[in-house]
């Protein structure tokens, strides 16, 4: 077995493209879940709308990239006051259901064959990154840092991903130093003694969920650009629930939590991945135990198991207070 | 690995083995998170972990394909009046009635269905007039999980099985359910058989692919209108 490439391979897993796309989706998902107490469920739909926004606008209609990034924006915001306006008067409960209900939708409607003339479908679409790649600075050829060694175009889409995650985590950082941050924290302490200090729980609410919703539709770009292609099966509800176990694992409410969270949890899905792989190619696991095929499932089975023990366990994560997060909205 | 049983007792079998499973759960994982005082929504995660272990186990026991069950698979229809129907779907039919009245009647009448309701309104003020309300939450999961499975049953019947049989009507229960009202014992059966009638006479209007899509449209609008659902009670949050 090759040690050597196993953590080569994790260390490039945890600044890698799956890296950067869920911190991004995290970072989000943490200014509803974490700042604010807000049950979503349906992250993934943001994703879906702003990379299929992108992807629409470029490849099914010809327009400019810039274009096809602010319909992503404009989606991403409309859908948070589609989803908020209706539910977030109700008890924290009804959010969750439509947030889930409403990505599961969204992924239906772009996956459908009636409106596979714009969306391709169920598998989806390609040809709108060359706006995104035309303005590489990089030259061709082999970038990296010790182990690490990425192309022109992986550096490219790595290096926008990581700034638009510095910038994220500074802005989140800012705000929630805010008076503005201040009361969302509130919020999720105890929403009614808020109330009676005359702040308008809902319209905060509403604007957590949008804030969120933008930060997670940065994930959208950003997976639509680094994979070239968008398919409506990679924004199933399992993306959603790998951002929840990637906010707990690195610490919900914390700023850098989901950045590290996402590092953490990518880097041990793909140690093992490999290690996996590498004893079966060694003959150490036989077909009866393990077929090849059904490494991928391992990889959920310790996603969902992980996700309860730290629930259980340790629910303010690695980095996280248990004191600041009474986990209980209700 | 198969033990070639006929359906029928093979299917007592599995309801059976899911009532069991939810009594275990209970014991083993709920129980002791009640105890220790976990939130609501700390146990809500938790169970999106089991649900993702469990898909994953059934995907890596059985693997991604479906199959039909080994009886029944082709029945000569009935004609009743416009309507043809095959025994299995009329057996079918026949048992959830008799299963919707049994819950009714239990919830109704029986001990432990009055229990079961005064526990859902206010466990606390449920404990002090002398209900053990641990022993009500164990049976609301050993018959809630072994419904569930009976569910699972007549869905595979109809359908196949597949490892996401469940994943693929979570979300219309979800839409049943909070259409009918939360909390509430009839909404439940009432949202249900809304978006069931809902979804499958839409397919006259929009795509058969777009169904389940469109019964969530209509959760989410119903929800803008009259968001205690249909027989919930109106509550004022902020």
């Amino acid at each position: 077995m090759d040690f050597g490439l196993i953590f080569t391979n994790a260390l490039t897993a945890m600044v890698g493209l799956d890296t950067v796309v869920f911190a991004l989706a995290a970072i989000g998902l943490n200014v509803h879940f974490g700042y604010t107490g807000l049950l979503n469920f349906g992250q993934a739909a943001f994703l879906a709308v702003a990379g299929y926004g992108l992807a629409i606008t470029v490849a099914t209609f010809e327009l400019p990239t810039l274009l096809g990034v602010v319909v992503g924006l404009l989606g991403a915001v409309v859908l948070a006051l589609l989803l908020g306006a209706p539910t977030l008067r109700l008890r924290a409960d009804y959010l969750a259901i439509v947030t889930i209900a409403a990505a599961e939708i969204v992924r239906l409607l772009f996956r459908s064959v009636s409106l596979s003339e714009y969306t391709g479908g169920s598998d989806g679409l390609g040809r709108f990154s060359d706006g995104f790649y035309s303005i590489n600075p990089l030259g061709p050829g082999e970038y990296g840092l010790g182990p690490l060694d990425f192309d022109e175009r992986q550096t490219w889409v790595l290096s926008v991903g990581w700034i638009l995650i510095g910038l994220s985590c500074l802005l989140v950082f800012l705000l929630m130093r805010s008076p503005w941050g201040r009361v969302l924290k509130a919020i999720r302490e105890d929403e009614d003694a808020v109330r009676s200090l005359g702040k308008n729980v809902f319209s905060y609410k509403l604007q957590s969920l949008v804030l969120g919703g933008v930060l997670g539709c940065l994930a959208g770009f950003m997976t639509a650009w680094g994979r070239t292609v968008v398919q409506p099966d990679n924004f199933s509800t399992d993306t959603t629930f790998f951002a929840y176990t990637i906010v707990i694992l690195g610490g919900a409410a914390r700023v850098f939590g989901p950045v590290v969270g996402a590092a953490i949890f990518w880097a041990l899905l793909s140690l093992t991945d490999n290690l996996l792989t590498q004893a079966k190619s060694a003959g150490y696991i036989s077909d009866s135990i393990l077929t090849t095929f059904q490494i991928g499932q391992v990889r959920i089975m310790l996603v969902g198991l992980g996700l309860m023990v730290l629930m259980i366990y340790r629910p303010q994560g690695l980095f996280g207070d248990r004191r600041e997060l009474a986990l209980d909205a209700r | 690995m198969t033990f070639g049983l006929q359906l029928v007792p093979a299917a007592v079998l599995a309801v059976i083995g899911a009532a069991a499973l939810g009594g275990v759960q209970d014991r083993v994982l709920w129980r002791p998170l009640r105890k220790k005082g976990t939130g609501l929504i700390a146990m809500l995660v938790v169970t999106i972990g089991l649900a993702l272990l469990a898909r994953g186990f059934f995907l890596y026991i059985f693997g991604g394909s479906t199959a039909p069950f080994d009886d029944y698979q082709v029945q000569e229809g009935y004609d009743l009046g416009p309507v043809s129907l095959a025994p299995k779907d009329l057996i079918s039919m026949l048992l959830c009635i008799a299963m919707l009245l049994a819950v009714a009647y239990a919830l109704l009448r029986t001990r432990i269905g009055k229990a079961t309701r005064a526990v859902s309104d206010n466990p606390a003020l449920a404990a002090s007039s002398g209900i053990d309300v641990e022993r009500v939450i164990s049976t609301v999961w050993i018959a809630g999980a072994g419904l569930a499975g009976l569910a699972g049953i007549l869905l595979a019947l109809a359908q196949q099985v597949s490892f996401q049989l469940g994943f693929q009507i979570l979300l219309l229960v979800f839409a049943g359910v909070t259409l009918g009202g939360l909390g509430t014992a009839f909404g439940a059966l009432v949202g249900s058989l809304v978006v069931g009638i809902f979804t499958q006479v839409s397919t006259i209007f929009v795509p058969t692919e777009l169904k389940n899509a469109g019964a969530l449209v209509v959760l989410i609008l119903i929800l803008l209108v009259r968001p205690q659902g249909i027989l919930g009670r109106a509550e004022r949050v902020g």
